[in-house]
């Protein structure tokens, strides 16, 4: 059964390179622009979120905050991703279990998936 | 003889009271004693509002121990000039950035007195601000198609590896690397902009250093085969592939050094590579362009820390990079984390 990754990215270029990267690491993906759905609790429950920090309109951090609050996903992985240097401490303090700086290593953000995931 | 002298002293006030600058004389207690007609202009007072009144009085709270700060070293340097930049309030309650010049005269019986020139410069400041913001901003903006680049460049590189092309694989690999020194690039201005904005904030947090060293070596290592360990270095060292890196602990200080076997550095260029901009100008060797920032980014981080930085090195041999960080109190081993 192929696990599942919920991806919320607003760039399409990084979007269609997620859907490459992890289809083919044989990964089942799922992508949103916004994080409305995950606030709203209308998503599928994947068995991990990478989480972008800039989206139209909210901060990534407080999704990864609220989805660390409700009890349905506080133990599903959460991986930040973002192009701000300070992603490191902001992602720690939000409660995500990791984070990576854009632009990213493919194969270094692909085993960061397979160790949370 | 006297109208003569008259003239003179109408024509240095006639100066004086239509200078931009604002012109303050106080006397050796810090009060006061004359003000120039421009501080209508440029803070809103009449000159009798400010006259008799003490040193500090319109200075922003945060600034006070400089203003301070520059008249007790007036007082103990007369006819020196010290320069210094603070806040002064506006009638309006605003706060206007000043560009300080004092000087002490009270040995001079003509004006017995401390002299302070101020510059208003507000809009400059606030003007750089902006550039400031603005390059922030534009670096990380930059950084997402970046981002997108090196991946499909990294997909590519794996799809060529598959299909047995490894000519196309090699030059995707390179187009890798360059991507990789773009980032490096685009990181810089960044940090540069954090540095001179609004300072960086250092965070008290304790951790491993040697682990931390590790993670970054790890990190570097992963964008280089040639080299053993550190990709930045890269630029300087190509021909030479090993880079060390140690730590050691000496009488409560951390040292960490990072040493190359490339081209080194000549002598003459040691005393500035840690300033803003500089880049070294050899032109018998073929050396890589940067922004002339990395060196300078690292000093100010080290130097907000109280710690120090230095470089030594020896022209076709290489050279060796050095910090050392003060144990904070009552911590050991901890140090500040940015």
């Amino acid at each position: 059964m192929k696990k599942k990754i919920l991806i919320t990215e607003d760039d399409p270029g990084l979007q269609d390179i997620f859907k490459i990267i992890f289809e083919k690491a044989g990964y089942d993906v799922e992508i949103i622009s916004n994080g409305n759905p995950l606030l709203k609790n209308e998503f599928n429950t994947p068995h991990l979120f990478l989480l972008d920090k800039q989206l139209s309109g909210m901060d990534g951090i407080e999704i990864c905050k609220h989805l660390k609050k409700q009890k349905k996903t506080q133990d599903i992985p959460v991986i930040m991703i973002s192009a701000n240097p300070s992603i490191g401490v902001m992602a720690e303090d939000a409660g995500a279990n990791a984070y990576i700086e854009k632009p990213f290593e493919k194969n270094y953000l692909l085993k960061m998936v397979e160790e949370y995931i | 003889m006297d109208v003569r002298v008259q003239e003179s002293e109408e024509r240095f006030r006639l100066l004086i009271q239509n200078a931009f600058d604002i012109i303050v004389i106080f006397d050796a207690n810090g009060i006061a004693k004359y003000v120039s007609p421009s501080i209508k202009n440029i803070l809103g007072y009449e000159p009798a509002e400010r006259t008799g009144k003490s040193l500090l009085i319109n200075t922003h709270p945060d600034d006070r121990n400089i203003k301070e700060g520059m008249f007790t070293k007036a007082l103990q340097l007369p006819g020196k000039n010290i320069r210094g930049e603070f806040r002064l309030r506006h009638k309006d309650e605003s706060f206007h950035t000043m560009d300080v010049v004092c000087l002490n005269l009270l040995n001079d019986p003509r004006i017995q007195g401390i002299v302070f020139n101020y510059r208003d410069i507000t809009d400059r400041k606030m003007l750089e601000q902006q550039k400031d913001d603005f390059i922030g901003i534009a670096s990380h903006e930059l950084k997402t198609p970046v981002s997108s680049i090196k991946a499909y460049a990294q997909i590519l590189q794996e799809k060529f590896v598959e299909e047995g092309n490894q000519d196309s694989a090699e030059l995707a690999s390179k187009m890798n690397g360059q991507i990789d020194r773009l980032t490096t690039l685009i990181n810089d201005l960044l940090d540069f902009t954090r540095i001179e904005g609004s300072g960086l904030n250092l965070r008290r947090e304790e951790y491993d250093l040697n682990e931390m060293i590790k993670q970054v070596t790890d990190e570097m290592q992963r964008t280089t085969k040639k080299h053993k360990l550190d990709v930045k270095l890269d630029k300087y060292s190509p021909d030479a592939d090993k880079i060390t890196i140690t730590s050691k602990v000496k009488a409560g200080n951390t040292t960490v050094c990072v040493e190359d076997f490339g081209i080194g550095i000549a002598k003459e260029a040691m005393d500035r590579i840690f300033d803003k901009f500089y880049r070294v100008h050899d032109p018998t060797i073929n050396t890589f362009p940067g922004l002339g920032l990395g060196l300078y980014i690292a000093s100010e981080i080290i130097k907000r820390q109280n710690g120090k930085i230095w470089a030594t090195s020896t022209k076709n041999k290489g050279s060796k990079f050095c910090f050392s960080l003060p144990p904070v109190e009552g911590l050991g081993k901890k140090l500040f984390h940015y």
